[in-house]
């Protein structure tokens, strides 16, 4: 049996869309009870289409935004994200990578500081020189030469600004990455490379991965378990070979089948 | 980077001298468009002595040419002498003013920038608390009591009724007589900075590199004071130049409230009494700190953002 990593129960986040006194209050359900795990070196899917809540469960779990409802246990402790220590800890261990690698990155820093900027907060004695030779090898790991680090990030194009997200992500070697579409703003040959360099890390630094994706090639291609959303609930989840097999829920079928086959049917 | 910059501002003060060239051809037209001139009087003067005046001010020359005289003093300095501050020329009485206008249009600047840049972004981060909705509707009472009403209150409750500050005068710039005037000049733009702050900072607040400072595990104040500000400072910056070249030269009412010696009064009475030469100086004056503020500016925002090319 693997080591359970993150474990959500029924987890919710309901957005209030109306508010008066008379009014009713009504509520979007973003995220609707789900629970599920993640283990110990696995790569974890999720997959749905848009406003099915990929995005808002990725936020949930890393605590950045607050929760309706529900329990998200990190290596078996319930963390008090109110307390500043805790939090520090927490997101020592666990990263994420967004969508948007452009805007994700504060327009008015460096490449090198963007990166370092982590690094300060864990390892106070950590020496000027010490921390630019680390984030320089980490650049190298991620592809990126160091005649980038200083660098803005409108200077670069959008696979460099995604690895920049992936460097600043992995500077305090966390276990778990979780990876919020991290390729569906950038065009098709780039996707490959980002994918291609996210599996050499997740072996290179031993990570545990989110993967969450409304493309299900890519999920095939790069998860174990899948788990797949719609309108904030979990439709169907199970080993990935198996669910693209024999899928159960006739959404999980429609979603399969319209993934485009590199040999169109005639 | 460096030599881009000397590149940029010698070119913007090349550009700025055409457009003072522009702004002084319009004041000097419209001031002589006005009816009357500087030396019409209820009682007619006797015509030998109008014309030795119209002769010694060159105002019986063509309008052309006297724009000619004007524009070769002024480009030695010299702004001419006052129509109707006897024996006084336009530098003198701007240099007499000046320092008065300054003092307080600088430090009431300075004071509701800090003042105002702060509210502005602890009201943005507890929005739709009670710190918020107070800021925001005393800023909106700020905004909507005018200067002239605000100065007499000021002066009424805390000269008189208090007896803690003097109601009005320079006094050789004492601080005391100086607190009442910044304070009347300040509020407004306090109310203004704070209103503008919150809302670029809870635009900022918003934006995905802040979600990402906020995942890389960063303390909330070091989010704000590291990215949030410079970020959502910008506008206030462009609203700068504007705010303080007009409080530079000087609030008219408020100098005139609390009879302060300033250049506001010298715009206004010159403008009465058709007192063409003050008032073209005063305006250049005020074009030129314009242009000096908005050249200012455009450097601040390029040094605070490096999207920003000069």
């Amino acid at each position: 049996m693997k080591k359970e990593i993150l474990n959500v129960q029924n987890l919710k986040l309901h957005y209030p869309i109306s508010r008066g006194f008379f009014v009713k209050r009504n509520f979007i359900k973003a995220v609707d009870g789900v629970s599920f795990s993640l283990f110990v070196g696995e790569t974890l899917g999720i997959v749905g289409e848009s406003g099915s809540g990929k995005s808002s469960i990725c936020r949930l779990i890393l605590s950045l935004i607050p929760k309706t409802s529900g329990n998200i246990k990190w290596f078996g402790k319930d963390f008090n994200l109110y307390k500043k220590k805790e939090i520090k800890s927490f997101r020592k261990k666990v990263q994420i990578i967004f969508q948007d690698p452009y805007g994700s990155l504060d327009p008015r820093m460096t490449i090198g500081s963007i990166i370092k900027e982590p690094l300060g907060i864990f390892n106070k004695n950590l020496s000027k020189n010490e921390s630019t030779e680390r984030v320089i090898a980490l650049m190298s790991d991620v592809g990126l030469s160091s005649d980038l680090y200083n660098r803005y990030p409108h200077e670069i194009s959008g696979g460099q600004c995604q690895r920049v997200g992936i460097a600043r992500a992995l500077i305090n070697k966390p276990s778990v990455l979780v990876c919020d579409e991290p390729v569906s703003a950038l065009d098709l040959s780039i996707q490959a490379q980002i994918l291609d360099l996210l599996d050499v890390l997740k072996h290179k630094y031993n990570l545990t991965l989110i993967f969450v994706s409304h493309d299900l090639s890519v999920v095939k291609a790069i998860c174990d378990n899948v788990i797949v959303l719609k309108s904030g609930k979990i439709i169907e989840n199970g080993i990935t070979s198996d669910l693209f097999k024999n899928p159960k829920d006739p959404y999980t079928k429609k979603l399969i089948s319209s993934v485009p086959s590199p040999i169109p049917a005639r | 980077m460096r030599t881009n910059m000397i590149k940029f501002i010698v070119k913007r003060l090349l550009i700025a001298i055409p457009t003072l060239l522009v702004i002084i051809a319009f004041g000097f037209i419209m001031m002589r468009v006005a009816p009357g001139g500087p030396f019409t009087s209820e009682r007619a003067l006797p015509p030998e002595i109008e014309r030795n005046i119209q002769e010694a001010y060159n105002l019986n020359k063509p309008i052309w040419e006297q724009f000619y005289i004007y524009i070769k003093n002024l480009s030695v300095g010299d702004f001419g002498p006052s129509f109707k501050y006897k024996d006084f020329t336009v530098n003198e009485l701007i240099l007499s003013g000046l320092p008065v206008s300054v003092t307080l249009g600088l430090s009431s600047i300075i004071i509701s920038l800090f003042i105002g840049c702060f509210l502005g972004i602890v009201a943005a981060i507890k929005r739709n608390t009670y710190f918020d909705y107070s800021v925001m509707s005393i800023s909106l009472i700020g905004i909507c009591i005018p200067s002239f009403v605000m100065a007499p209150l000021l002066s009424l409750f805390f000269g008189l009724y208090l007896g803690l500050l003097p109601t009005s005068g320079w006094n050789g710039g004492n601080v005391l007589n100086l607190i009442l005037p910044i304070t009347a000049l300040s509020l407004p733009q306090i109310a203004v900075i704070s209103r503008m702050m919150r809302a670029s900072t809870i635009e900022v607040l918003n934006s995905n590199f802040i979600r990402t400072a906020r995942s890389k595990g960063l303390s909330p104040s070091y989010i704000v004071r590291k990215h949030v500000i410079r970020a959502s400072i910008l506008p206030i910056i462009e609203y700068l130049a504007p705010a303080s070249a007009g409080l530079m030269t000087g609030s008219i009412i408020v100098e005139q409230i609390f009879g302060l010696p300033g250049i506001g009064r010298y715009f206004v009475v010159g403008a009465l009494q058709r007192d063409y030469t003050l008032v073209s100086g005063v305006m250049i004056l005020y074009a030129s700190l314009l242009i000096a503020l908005i050249l200012v500016t455009d450097i601040l925002r390029a040094l605070l953002d490096p999207r920003v090319k000069l």
